[in-house]
């Protein structure tokens, strides 16, 4: 094999997430008073990130997802392609004395950042976090091509708008803790810049809003990532790493015994997937099912995950015993450490997506923001929190997050309630669509959560996958939403809903393109909505019906509010809005793929997103939920 | 023949709901580019024409589909399988999970479609009724195809919307046609909302008029509430079946825990009753008379409504007794009730309106007592007659330039012949008139009422006494409806002179329905109700569990039909007197009731008004208050009256804490070594305390 094959993982991932920070770069240099010049080369430079992002999504399709045919599965949802079979493949190969052989088809790359703490520059791909970055690439592409308008420190303005971009990509694709906290981190500050610099009359107050309640929520994190830290990982990861070390202790201190020195190995991480395991094991443990607890044995065709069977979560020639007494004795096996650990992972997270009461920055930020800035905000920004909870919260800490599962669903349905009520008594356009976001971003914590028994795990699965996709289509419906409200700002230059009215006649085009995208974001079947609010429901009933039967009926409420805005917004006779333009070109252009979309995903969601998403989301399945005895 | 139908003709239904479903994508394109490149173009009559042609292609295919299923039926009546196969096909919309050797149900959501006697029959009838009303709206919509439109109730311009109409009319045509062939409820949930929403835009047609805009909420909200307890009914089945094929629900059915199929049951009656406009979710058909006139006939009388009743026959096998003594009730409810406030009605539409919840409730009371076949029967007549009737509702209303007031008509028999006698055979028909085809239905459904009291020694005498009842009083508002608009001398003199008859595209199709409403229902003796060919093709559709359980009763029904017969015929000739001697005596406008009843059945028993109390405001004070309670605009620190002032008081707590530690920072030296010298006395102090 090519010996620099496996560069080509590194570089692809890499050029992903950074390609819009070099293309801010190159905006820096370009003088500031060509602005056309500068608009195309960001929407250029995003069109390319939205292309490579299209590679990758082709790339894994078809070397990871079809590369591996089995007959005890359907084809493409063989586990050796789940992300944390490749992640650990790759760990495994490095921690070699000669690292090696690597395939370039992993889609995962894992060096050494700061190698004095066990920080790995880890990026790596699988269906989850490719959504969400294709998604990214193209609402930040559309949101570009919405900053037409923005005349005002336009560079600057473009620039920020491109780090933030890499800063969500990078987020999205990191396996590694501390690089991920570093990405959330590295997109807090232009959106606080961009609210703050471009934003409305409050500009100031909502962007120290916005980045304060973040940052509570990335303390939490920063917090939950050192407790997790002081771990002790060793029998869970490749056993070469640990004699890696243990050579090490012996070189430095020559009178050490071989097996000595490799007891007193302390293998520190920020490796997501090992850590996944620690906690999964801790939770084994701490439901009273230690026995299930078993080594990895390499080699053995993999089989479906049944309930009650041993689960090999301790790496290949680890001694079970020893590992098992090492694990108990471990600050993990406590269960306040365990609640803590997730409390401050689910907060953190949690008050992006955001969940009430913790969501009041959103409608701040939204009525400040500049329309693209929103599209952004809405489309892109809320999908971190939901991804992380699904990426970090529930793997990190399951034990807790399954004891609480109800609880979390209960803060779905008090989102979506609320939200909906708070959504219904608005007057401000924008705010009444941020008030809907958190109802619609309640669904996804209401998916999450539908976390039953390990023998029904497929209500789970549906949930799980209703919220993923249910992020998707809140991605494309509010974006678009928000753009239609900046079509309607820039006319008539207010958002009060008691003054608009009567749109039909005058913008007729875009009427009727609204009209679709009002009815996605209300859940009509046909609709990009209706998937994974009716997943979710479904999914949700046989968790708790109660839970389950609160969401059916706040689609009333979602009917009710969406409606009524709309007759205030288009319907009736209004003097004032008789004379505004129909959408120009461009705004028709934004619209069109939002519009296009909303009905293809509504229509072909498995063909389209779920058959390439969907085998991940069974492996993240297939490790949690045999959990639950 | 087409290779592809020729071992799956049942391809020939699913051609028939996909063609409107092509038509709206190609409306919908062509629509927005018209919009976009030419906005002040004058609306070609293009659309309609390319959407009746599609609905006639898609009737011709229903009716060869038809014809080769009742052939197939004859030839392979003993292979079950083999019709399966040719008649239904289902693919996954949607699975979960990968492992092969997983068995659990629950894992996939499919598509797919069943076509059996009733859904053949329910397809063509929509198909063929839909192509005569959308031919006829090419005459009633003409209006709409001038650049520029005056709107007579919101009194503006604006411009016309030809195409629009018929990109609503061809999206409702697939919803429609996808709940009759799906065979699975997922499917049918689908349809359901996307009726729903077709129903929407075509009430608030006229957007500019603020009661079109809020009677199309006021369906879609409604009918919402309608479709969560169908929800709630979807997600029984999928947690306890863990499936939504209607074979899978029905073979399981019987295993079920009876609180989870009570449940179900009523859930999907809850889907039911709001489309279906039944008590207690019926206030929204009246209001949706603000559409277009072919709509109310096609959508709010014809099919759409009708759905309810379908799905209430559909799934009959999943309803308990229980379930269906409900079921019973809530139909001879709402028949009563409507039927009263049609009495009084003067709003032509209006009376059609309340007739239509008042039919609705007679099959669901039908469905209810076990009377499958009589019950879809009359659904199946009943689209015919009630869309002639609004039909020439629409043709009168076109005729008098948007004058719908009964009072302000009378002799229009002699200005509009065609409408007039056409309308006559239709209420001849819906009050029951022999040899009409209202009479077979209603005739059948009227014994198995009789039967039924029979059967169980008249335990519930309202289920006996309301139906009668409500066949008089449907003979009574509908020869008063006819006397009021056609017969007498013209009360407004001014309408009079200028009504004219329609033009051909509008009075041909109500020829054709006319005839329908005569004959569909005839079978060999004609004076023979049960020898109904209609009747006997729905009843292979029958579910098997019918002719089980109610076998006794279908007995008794059989024994009594002749004094059934003659109860009924009096109860609708009463009617008809009533009707004719009022008329003979000028008062059928004027309420011959006490003040207090008449005033009762005017406000419609006060349903609106009672929603709007007990529902809507609260619902919309509630949500004032939860917005004042999430945030106020408040610049001012410490305002914890809100959610979001309250976290902020966290905020504004920090800043004032700050202020304070400030003021510790004096700059005076002297302080500074004051405070040095305490904290080292203080710390010398605890350090020789605990030393010690």
């Amino acid at each position: 094999m090519d010996p620099n094959a496996r560069e080509v993982d590194m570089i692809w991932l890499t050029a992903q997430v950074f390609l819009p920070l070099a293309v801010a770069a190159l905006l820096l240099v370009v003088p500031g008073k060509f602005k056309e010049l500068l608009r195309w080369i960001a929407l250029f430079g995003c069109a390319a990130t939205l292309a490579c992002a299209l590679c990758l999504w082709v790339d894994y399709y078809h070397r990871v997802l079809e590369f591996r045919s089995d007959r005890s599965v359907e084809s493409m949802y063989h586990p050796d392609s789940r992300l944390d079979a490749r992640v650990e493949r790759q760990q495994a190969n490095s921690a070699r004395p000669v690292p090696g052989p690597f395939s370039s088809i992993d889609l995962v790359v894992v060096r050494p950042w700061i190698s004095q703490f066990g920080v790995n520059y880890a990026l790596g791909v699988d269906g989850l976090n490719l959504l969400m970055v294709i998604l990214t690439a193209l609402v930040t592409l559309l949101a570009v091509a919405a900053s037409w308008k923005i005349d005002d420190r336009l560079k600057g303005y473009l620039v920020l708008f491109l780090t933030l971009e890499s800063g969500v990509i990078g987020a999205f694709l990191s396996l590694d803790l501390f690089l991920f906290y570093v990405f959330y981190e590295v997109m807090l500050l232009p959106m606080y810049f961009l609210v703050g610099l471009w934003g409305g009359g409050r500009r100031k107050y909502a962007a120290i809003k916005f980045v304060l309640y973040t940052l509570a929520g990335s303390v939490g994190l920063l917090a939950a990532m050192i407790a997790l830290y002081t771990v002790d990982a060793r029998d869970f990861v490749d056993q070469g790493v640990v004699d890696k070390q243990a050579r090490e202790l012996m070189r430095r201190n020559r009178s050490l015994e071989w097996e000595t020195a490799r007891g007193l190995v302390t293998v520190n991480t920020f490796d997501i997937a090992t850590l996944s395991k620690v906690g999964r094991a801790a939770m084994l443990v701490l439901s009273g099912q230690e026995d299930r607890l078993a080594v990895r044995n390499p080699g053995v065709e993999p089989t479906r995950p049944l309930p009650n069977a041993p689960m090999e979560l301790f790496a290949p020639g680890v001694d079970r015993d020893a590992a098992l007494a090492r694990l108990k004795g471990s600050i993990v096996c406590n269960r306040n450490f365990q609640y803590l650990l997730f409390a401050l992972l689910f907060v953190g997270f949690a008050v992006k997506v955001p969940i009430v009461p913790l969501h009041s920055w959103l409608p701040d930020a939204h009525v400040e923001a500049p329309t693209p800035v929103s599209m952004i905000l809405a489309g892109v920004l809320l999908k971190l929190g939901g991804y992380g909870l699904i990426r970090i919260a529930f793997p990190l800490a399951p034990w807790a997050a399954a004891e609480l599962a109800w609880w979390i669903g209960l803060v779905g349905v008090i989102g979506i309630v609320y939200g909906a009520f708070v959504a219904m008594g608005q007057t401000d356009f924008k705010k009444l669509l941020a008030y809907s976001s958190v109802s619609h971003m309640g669904y996804v914590i209401l998916g999450l959560a539908c976390w039953g028994s390990a023998a029904n795990s497929q209500y789970w699965e549906l949930g799980v996958n209703g919220a993923v996709y249910q992020m998707l289509a809140h991605g494309i419906s509010a974006s678009a939403l928000f753009f239609v409200v900046g079509v309607v700002y820039d006319r008539a230059h207010h958002r009060d809903l008691d003054r608009l009215g009567g749109l039909t006649e005058s913008m007729p085009v875009h009427t009727g393109l609204s009209a679709i995208l009002f009815f996605a974001s209300m859940g009509l079947p046909g609709l990009c909505g209706f998937v994974g609010e009716f997943k979710v429901m479904m999914a949700a009933w046989a968790f708790a019906p109660a839970l389950s039967l609160a969401a059916i009926l706040a689609t009333v409420l979602t009917a009710a509010y969406l409606l009524w805005a709309w007759q205030r917004a288009y319907l009736g006779v209004n003097e004032s809005t008789r004379t505004y333009p129909d959408v120009s070109p461009r705004e028709f252009a934004v619209l069109v793929p939002f519009v296009l979309l909303a009905i293809a995903l509504g229509l072909f969601p498995s063909v389209l997103v779920l058959s390439w998403v969907e085998p991940s989301l069974a492996g993240w399945i297939d490790d949690l939920a045999p959990l639950r005895p | 023949m087409p290779e592809f139908l020729r071992d799956v003709p049942g391809r020939l239904f699913l051609a028939a709901t996909l063609l409107p479903l092509a038509a709206f994508f190609v409306l919908l394109l062509a629509g927005t580019v018209r919009r976009r490149f030419a906005p002040n173009a004058k609306p070609s009559a293009l659309p309609g024409y390319l959407a009746c042609a599609v609905l006639a292609l898609a009737a011709g295919c229903s009716i060869v589909g038809l014809s080769w299923f009742l052939q197939d039926t004859a030839a392979f009546h003993d292979q079950p399988k083999t019709m399966a196969a040719r008649w239904g096909e289902r693919v996954e919309w949607l699975s979960i999970g990968g492992w092969k050797a997983d068995t659990r149900t629950a894992r996939s959501i499919d598509l797919g479609y069943r076509i059996d006697h009733l859904s053949a029959l329910m397809v063509t009838m929509v198909t063929v009724v839909g192509t005569l009303i959308f031919t006829f709206a090419l005459g009633y919509m003409k209006d709409e195809r001038n650049a520029k439109v005056e709107d007579h109730h919101a009194h503006v311009h604006r411009h016309g919307r030809f195409g629009r109409f018929y990109l609503y009319l061809s999206l409702f045509a697939f919803a429609m046609l996808n709940i009759l062939i799906a065979d699975n409820l997922f499917q049918i949930f689908v349809g359901w909302e996307l009726v729903g929403v077709a129903s929407f835009f075509l009430i608030g047609f006229y957007t500019e008029r603020k009661s079109a805009s809020t009677a199309a909420n006021k369906a879609f909200i409604v009918n919402r509430v309608g479709d969560a307890g169908f929800l709630i009914a979807l997600a029984l089945a999928w947690t306890h079946v863990g499936s939504f094929n209607l074979d899978v629900l029905f073979a399981k059915a019987p295993t079920l825990p009876s609180e989870v199929l009570w449940l179900l049951g009523l859930g999907i009656l809850c889907g039911c009753a709001g489309k279906s406009a039944q008590v207690p979710l019926h206030t929204w058909l009246p209001d949706a008379m603000e559409g277009p006139t072919p709509v109310s006939a096609l959508i709010h009388a014809a099919t759409m409504v009708a759905a309810g009743v379908y799905l209430a026959g559909r799934c009959f096998p999943l309803f308990t007794p229980d379930v269906l003594l409900v079921v019973a009730y809530v139909g001879a409810i709402t028949m009563i009730l409507s039927a009263l406030v049609a009495v009084v009605q003067t709003d032509i539409k209006r009376v059609l309106a309340y007739s239509t919840c008042s039919q609705l409730g007679f099959m669901m009371l039908a469905l209810g007592l076990g009377a499958w076949t009589a019950g879809l029967l009359h659904l199946l007549t009943h689209a015919f007659f009630k869309a002639l009737l609004f039909l020439a509702a629409g043709s009168v209303i076109h005729g008098l330039h948007h004058e719908q007031d009964l009072a302000k008509m009378g002799g229009l028999r002699k200005k509009m012949p065609v409408t007039a006698y056409t309308m006559l055979v239709g209420v001849l028909a819906i009050a029951g008139m022999p040899l009409f085809s209202g009479w077979y239905s209603k005739e059948m459904i009227l014994s198995h009422v009789v039967g039924n009291a029979a059967h169980d020694g008249v335990a519930r005498p309202l289920l006996l006494a309301l139906p009668f009842l409500t066949a008089g009083l449907t003979s009574y508002y509908m020869f008063r409806l006819w006397f009021l608009a056609f017969a007498g001398e013209p009360r407004d003199r001014h309408a009079f002179d200028h009504a004219h008859e329609s033009p051909a595209v509008m009075t041909l199709p109500l020829l054709v329905l006319a005839v329908f409403s005569v004959g569909v229902a005839w079978g060999w003796p004609v004076w023979n109700v049960e020898a109904s060919i209609l009747g006997h093709q729905l009843h292979e559709a029958q579910p098997a569990i019918v002719g089980t359980r109610y076998e006794a009763i279908h007995h008794k029904a059989h024994e009594l039909h002749l004094m059934t017969t003659w109860f009924a015929l009096g109860a609708a000739a009463l009617g008809f007197g009533l009707a004719l001697s009022r008329h003979r005596a000028g008062t059928l406008l004027t309420p011959g009731l006490p003040v207090y009843f008449a005033r009762l059945f005017e406000k419609k028993f006060y349903f609106d008004e009672l929603y709007d109390r007990v529902l809507a405001n609260p619902t919309v004070r509630l949500a004032r208050v939860s917005a004042l309670a999430d945030k106020r605009n408040e610049p001012e620190a410490f305002q914890i009256r809100s959610l979001d002032g309250a976290l902020n008081s966290i905020a504004d707590a920090t800043v004032a804490a700050g202020g304070l530690v400030r003021r510790l920072q004096t700059g005076r030296l002297r302080e500074y070594v004051l405070a040095l010298g305490l904290t080292l006395a203080v710390g010398l102090g605890i350090l020789f305390r605990f030393t010690r």
